[in-house]
């Protein structure tokens, strides 16, 4: 047990961080940490390091309690101006320096990446915050790297469409893009 | 290529996932089309804006603290009491705390050295002196200031007389190492002059995506860490701890086996980051205060680089008697994590 204990608390974040960032909820994050260890304990003497790494192994039950959670609970389609309660807000002081994205741009994407797909959504969050190649994340999903190379182009095509909308209605409302 | 394949590689292209000739064939196609060339600049401003994005949404998420209970509820089907956990006391209660906390070290190699030296050897030296160490440290703005304002606990007091490690000290008998709250803050005290310094401090184990970002940036700019990047190598871990000037009192030349650091470039915010490549772990140390690598401790050089963690320490049961050795690792029949305790 203390050594299942060291594994949690040694990945405990990224499963949890990962979690709330396909989901979009820190509730459903919680229970999904919960789920994911779970089946860990429960295949403990299973898991055979030569056919995969252990963080892949993670990903892989991550993902896949994300996906079923998202089929359980499809979400409604947010209009762009509604308020996503859950995420996190982030001020722009306290966006570091070094930070690019401007506050109303941040929020925008934090909306528009709350309506995409259980397909796409993963895919993203495992490139762009995982930092996995693309065979990586293939191993994770078990899918052909041209499937992964298609899902994060249309994600991010999604993504940058979906920003565009925004940017319009606001400039034809009158508001700063 | 046209419009429509050249499009849909974009993506790849900027995440730098195309092969060579597909490189040459997306770069010849761009030169020649504007369209693509504005559809390549709008994708890799979304890309940054999200990469930003998910950085800065997951800095802001931390899971419940209870969330080991719960699982530990989950698993086991029972609840995980307080008064069930045996209490603790003596060297007793180092272990369960020590355990995690050097697992989670996992090759940081100035605490690894000085908490090895610590836990390892029998003490030699009467309590008075013993005592007087723990005073001096605890009267020292120094410490008190290590220490953050904390109640603080001192864990154990060794004299460098007792550590005979074949590691060349420059400590002589008159020194003695006090570790306060689990090695949370290690100091030196010269029982002659009655002065205590600071060796080290931990600083936090969890750091943000930012933090742990721009370490990994500083040991990229080592070649050979950026090969074991190339190569695949995954953040194992990451530490920081603040080591002080007192670390070239302790550290002669080449305190580890095959690793020569001059201990100045020790002292500041030090970060050990781990990488994982394979069934090997391999050790960055980086200076973050001047921004510097330090050094590269390949598997098998220091101490904790391979995925069997071994900590030796007073056995919980008899605490009075010879020190357990506990071996954390995968087993070599299964793979399965296991924990090893072996007892003289």
């Amino acid at each position: 047990m203390n050594a299942f204990e060291a594994i949690f608390k040694q990945y405990k974040w990224l499963v949890f961080k990962n979690a709330a960032l396909m989901t979009g909820s820190r509730e459903k994050a919680e229970d999904i940490l919960q789920d994911v260890f779970t089946v860990v304990w429960d295949s403990r003497h299973t898991f055979n390091p030569d056919k995969g790494k252990f963080v892949t192994w993670l990903h892989r039950i991550t993902v896949n309690r994300c996906i079923s959670n998202h089929r359980r609970k499809e979400p409604a389609l947010l209009p762009l101006d509604e308020a996503t309660p859950d995420l996190p807000g982030v001020n722009s002081q306290d966006l570091p320096e070094e930070a690019l994205i401007s506050k109303l741009e941040y929020e925008r994407l934090i909306k528009t990446l709350n309506r995409l797909d259980g397909k796409h959504r993963p895919v993203l969050v495992l490139r762009y915050f995982n930092d996995l190649s693309y065979r990586d994340i293939a191993d994770v999903l078990d899918v052909p790297v041209g499937t992964v190379k298609s899902r994060l182009y249309n994600g991010l095509c999604t993504l940058r469409g979906q920003m565009s909308v925004a940017m319009d209605n606001n400039v034809a409302e009158g508001r700063n893009p | 290529m046209n419009c429509k394949d050249t499009k849909k590689l974009t993506a790849a292209f900027l995440d730098g996932e195309l092969t060579d000739k597909e490189q040459a064939l997306f770069r010849e196609h761009l030169a020649a089309c504007q369209g693509c060339r504005e559809e390549m600049e709008a994708l890799a401003a979304t890309r940054e804006s999200l990469r930003q994005t998910l950085k800065l949404t997951a800095a802001e998420y931390s899971p419940s603290p209870d969330a080991w209970q719960r699982l530990r509820q989950q698993i086991t089907g029972e609840e995980q009491p307080e008064a069930a956990t045996p209490k603790r006391t003596g060297m007793g209660r180092l272990i369960p705390r020590r355990l995690n906390w050097k697992t989670g070290l996992a090759g940081l190699l100035i605490l690894a050295l000085v908490i090895s030296l610590v836990v390892t050897i029998p003490p030699l030296f009467g309590q008075d002196d013993k005592a007087l160490a723990a005073e001096i440290a605890l009267n020292s703005p120094e410490v008190q200031a290590a220490l953050g304002g904390e109640n603080p606990k001192i864990v154990e007091v060794r004299f460098s007389a007792d550590m005979n490690t074949g590691f060349d000290m420059n400590t002589g008998d008159e020194y003695a190492i006090v570790v306060f709250d689990y090695g949370h803050v290690i100091a030196v005290v010269d029982l002659n002059t009655g002065h205590a310094e600071v060796v080290t401090a931990q600083i936090t184990l969890e750091l943000d995506e930012f933090a742990r970002q721009e370490i990994i940036d500083i040991a990229k700019t080592d070649p050979n860490v950026q090969e074991l990047f190339d190569k695949g190598a995954q953040v194992h871990d990451i530490i920081v701890v603040k080591v002080y000037p007192a670390i070239v009192d302790v550290w002669d030349a080449g305190p580890i086996p095959d690793i020569e650091v001059n201990p100045e470039e020790l002292i500041g915010h030090i970060a050990s980051l781990t990488l994982e490549l394979g069934q090997n772990l391999h050790t960055v140390i980086i200076n973050v205060t001047t921004g510097k690598f330090v050094t590269l401790v390949e598997p098998g050089q220091g101490p904790y680089t391979t995925k069997f963690t071994t900590i030796v320490g007073p056995d919980p049961n008899n605490p009075d008697g010879p020190p357990i050795t506990t071996i954390i690792g995968p087993d070599p029949d299964d793979g399965t994590i296991t924990t090893t305790v072996i007892t003289p």
